[in-house]
């Protein structure tokens, strides 16, 4: 019983962080573009911007 | 081998005039280059299809309104300067990462922060070190156009999207919950189900809060207005199912409770009204916030030259020549008697008479054939010519607009008298059970068609057109264009590609010094366009200006100056070239002469939209009425009509802004589409029902029309038709789907048969099917098969 009200808290936890998270892009307007910063890491050393847009 | 059909930068089609080539329009050409050369061609791997055609290239445009802007930002102290710009022209995440890479390039640049969504970049550079106008140049060489910070971001769409995130990330915790109801989960199972009512109750009531606060707002707006709005039944659904599933949660009924139908309602019901948003305000904040005034020029005297200057650089003081036609950009004073026309702001065709002394307001035209000086008696900064350009267009009240209307009222009519119906049908078994069926009556007819399925088809049909390079501006327009029967064109700048060029310059060279000055004071006056391109060509020549030349435009033959005796004559070689016989093969063209004799003659060119003749065939084909309606002289009109296949009796020349306005009233019968180019057509376009311009580096026009073309090409326009036809009918047949899943649905509700287990399996499964209705009707039109067709067909080069 125990372990299943954890796992709810948990999950109401990771709620509000993703709410947060979508509050913060809003804010931040990159949800816009949202793939292309998902893929920056991914970018080559020399090419990987300190310029983060 | 076969020729491309799509262009290689933006991929929409190559007009057949242009077949052969890779490329649709000038501007794209020049951009593919560049992107090449630059090492940039990354740019279409991010872009996929989401790049929209450059259009005309133009030259280096003015950054004088750039200057005190990066002075401004280096004076603030710091090392590090940071200043906010307004951009035109991104689409997608590839112009961010292009913008990024040239920012990368430049030396002393500390960062870049692209807002992609309302198009605005945030610049930061170590003081001294950065050259701003150099990368903002480097920029604008791609197609893209930098402001001033003007554009705000807009409150509302940022707050519906994250009531939509925060609605979805519940609503999808609430429908884990429900799922433990409906298999069982029931009171004997203690502390667990009595944790997850209250969960399922307290985020809920969230949902309700956060998810459905905008229906509550907008459907109480209306009820104090005595509306009956769509969003009523919606709110009421909302309540009710929120409060039937607490009454059911107090008496532990839990398979009874509405709370995950209620969480995917809301749900759906925010997507619906996000897209709506988002589209047409994506649309909107294409363009520069600023209203072009940059792009307004003036002649202003300069001791023995005149110069012509962007308005924001007219100071208080400043002498103005205004030619006829042209706008004055201040509140000025008048040197001489004239007359001025303030319709596009007033409404009111009547020429106003100005003596000497007398103040002319800003954005009156002259109305005069003789150039006027004005002296200026504000700053540009204080002139109110900006707040008048930004005033955007009425949307007129349309029989199809007042079909929405109609059918939400009788919509919110209809489901509240069948809840009521269900409620006292339902009474004598008790008011548990009638209440039950009151909610899922209001809960199964939810208006998903109308929430969501129509306007994803919209955003479809305008995602498809920004495509093709149309961009949507008013929301009415795919609604207005099925009516449309008649298609004005106005001639130059639309038909053709704006100015005229002089086809040999060389001839200016062989003028005397004398006579190059006396044809500039003739030029410089007048807003011909012939005259135009000869006063660019003689500016180049540095021919001097004089302020008190008496220079007297004749209507429909040219331009006359008396100096020192001597006659010079600039026009119709019949008019000007009198005393001398003169050869019949430069008829055609524009002569200058003194004392009637033939000194020299200019050839000027004009280009033809690659696609006009095409489209304008097409356009006919499909039953519409075009029009030519032009302030250029008949014969022209008239050649130009003839090479279009226009017929002569729809053409119609020497048009005066008031008399382009009369002709479109007088036509119109809510049927008109006027596609125009000028500030002088801003009144022609308040009178049409449906108005459009290519025009989107001029002021006035984008914010006073309902859509805005980009690139070479008009074909756009009869897409747009074509594709709201179809979108007509997918509404009609998303609305046929819609009523008769009610039908059913409501039989249902009515016999007792709804529980909330059913109507969360019926609502979710109605509205998908209605999207996937919408989805593959639009993306299914006959144009994209045929496309489709083409491209199958089309050999790609490597």
């Amino acid at each position: 019983m125990s372990v299943l009200v954890l796992q709810v808290f948990v999950s109401l936890m990771l709620v509000l962080g993703a709410v947060l998270l979508l509050a913060w892009s809003i804010r931040h307007a990159d949800h816009e573009h949202a793939d292309r910063l998902s893929l920056l890491p991914l970018e080559e050393e020399d090419s990987s911007s300190k310029h983060e847009a | 081998m076969q020729a491309r059909s799509t262009c290689l930068h933006c991929k929409t089609p190559i007009p057949p005039s242009l077949e052969g080539k890779d490329f649709c329009c000038t501007g794209c050409e020049a951009v593919y280059g560049l992107l090449h050369r630059e090492g940039l061609g990354r740019y279409y791997e991010l872009a996929g299809d989401k790049t929209a055609p450059v259009g005309e290239v133009s030259g280096p445009r003015s950054h004088s309104w750039l200057e005190p802007l990066v002075a401004r930002a280096e004076e603030a102290g710091g090392s590090i300067c940071t200043l906010d710009l307004d951009v035109q022209g991104i689409h997608c995440a590839a112009c961010v990462w292009l913008m990024n890479e040239l920012f990368k390039r430049e030396k002393g640049g500390v960062s870049l922060h692209v807002n992609p969504g309302i198009g605005k970049v945030r610049l930061a550079w170590k003081r001294g070190d950065f050259d701003v106008e150099r990368f903002v140049s480097r920029v604008e060489e791609f197609g893209y156009l930098f402001g001033p910070s003007k554009k705000t971001s807009n409150e509302s769409t940022r707050s519906l999207l994250l009531r939509l995130g925060a609605t979805a990330a519940i609503a999808g915790n609430v429908m884990l919950f429900s799922l433990a109801f409906y298999t069982g989960l029931g009171p004997e199972d203690g502390v667990v189900y009595e944790l997850f009512t209250k969960l399922s109750v307290a985020l809920s009531a969230l949902v309700v809060f956060v998810g459905g606060w905008p229906f509550f707002r907008s459907a109480w707006k209306a009820l104090s207005k005595g509306v009956l709005h769509l969003d009523l039944p919606i709110a009421a659904g909302i309540l009710l199912a929120f409060g039937a599933s607490l009454y059911q949660a107090r008496g532990g009924q839990g398979e009874l409770y509405y709370f995950d139908t209620l969480n995917v309602f809301v749900l759906l019901m925010l997507v619906g009204r996000w897209l709506q948003q988002r589209v047409l305000e994506k649309n909107q904040r294409f363009l520069l916030e600023d209203v072009g005034t940059e792009g307004i020029t003036v002649r202003r005297r300069e001791g023995d030259r005149l110069v012509f200057v962007s308005a924001p650089q007219i100071r208080k003081g400043d002498e103005l020549v205004i030619a006829p036609g042209d706008l004055v950009p201040v509140d000025a004073e008048v040197q001489a008697p004239s007359a001025f026309t303030i319709d596009w702001i007033t409404g009111e065709p009547d020429v106003v008479a100005v003596p000497a002394g007398g103040t002319v307001q800003a954005g009156a035209f002259n109305a005069t054939r003789s150039a006027v000086t004005v002296v200026a008696k504000t700053d540009f900064e204080e002139s109110p010519l900006p707040s008048l350009l930004r005033s955007t267009r009425e949307e007129r009240g349309t029989s199809h607009l007042r079909f929405w209307d109609l059918f939400a009222r009788y919509y919110v009519a209809a489901v509240l008298l069948i809840a009521t119906i269900g409620l006292f049908l339902w009474l004598p078994k008790g008011p548990e059970k009638a209440l039950q069926v009151t909610v899922a009556l209001l809960v199964v007819t939810c208006p998903c068609a109308i929430g969501i399925a129509i306007p994803l088809a919209y955003e479809l049909a305008q995602a498809r057109l920004r495509r093709q390079g149309l961009f949507v501006r008013s929301k009415s327009l795919l609604d207005k264009l099925p009516r449309v029967r008649k298609v004005l064109f106005d001639k130059t700048g639309t038909l053709t590609l704006g100015r005229l060029t002089l086809v040999d310059e060389g001839a200016l060279d062989h003028l005397s010094e004398e006579l190059r000055d006396a044809l500039y004071d003739m030029v410089a006056r007048s807003n011909h366009p012939v005259s135009r391109a000869i006063a660019r060509a003689l500016e180049k020549r540095s021919a001097r200006y004089s302020a008190e030349a008496n220079v007297h435009e004749v209507p429909g033959q040219g331009l006359e100056l008396r100096r020192d005796g001597k006659v010079y004559r600039l026009g119709r070689a019949d008019w000007a070239a009198t005393g001398g016989a003169y050869e019949a093969a430069s008829s055609a063209a524009t002569v200058l002469s003194v004392d009637g004799i033939a000194a020299a003659t200019f050839r000027t060119r004009e280009t033809v939209r690659s696609d006009a003749r095409r489209e304008i065939e097409a356009l006919r084909a499909t039953g519409l009425s075009i029009w030519l309606v032009s302030g250029d002289s008949r014969a022209k009109v008239l050649a130009m009509a003839e090479e279009l296949g226009i017929e002569p009796e729809n053409v119609r020349a020497q048009m005066s802004p008031d008399a382009k306005a009369e002709l479109v009233e007088s036509l119109d019968r809510e049927d008109t589409l006027f596609v125009g180019d000028g500030v002088n057509d801003s009144l022609a376009f308040s009178r049409a029902f449906v108005a459009g311009t290519p025009a989107v580096d001029r002021p006035v026009l984008p914010s006073r029309s309902d859509f805005f073309l980009l690139g070479e090409g008009i074909g756009a326009i009869r897409q747009a038709i074509e594709l709201s036809k179809h979108l007509q009918r997918t509404v009609r047949r998303l609305i046929g789907i819609a009523l008769a899943y009610n039908l059913l649905a409501i039989s249902a509700s009515m016999a007792g048969w709804m529980t909330p287990l059913r109507a969360a399996i019926a609502m979710p499964a109605s509205s998908t099917l209605v999207l996937a209705f919408a989805v593959a009707s639009m993306m299914s039109t006959r144009e994209s098969r045929v496309e489709k067709k083409r491209k199958e067909q089309q050999l790609v080069p490597a």
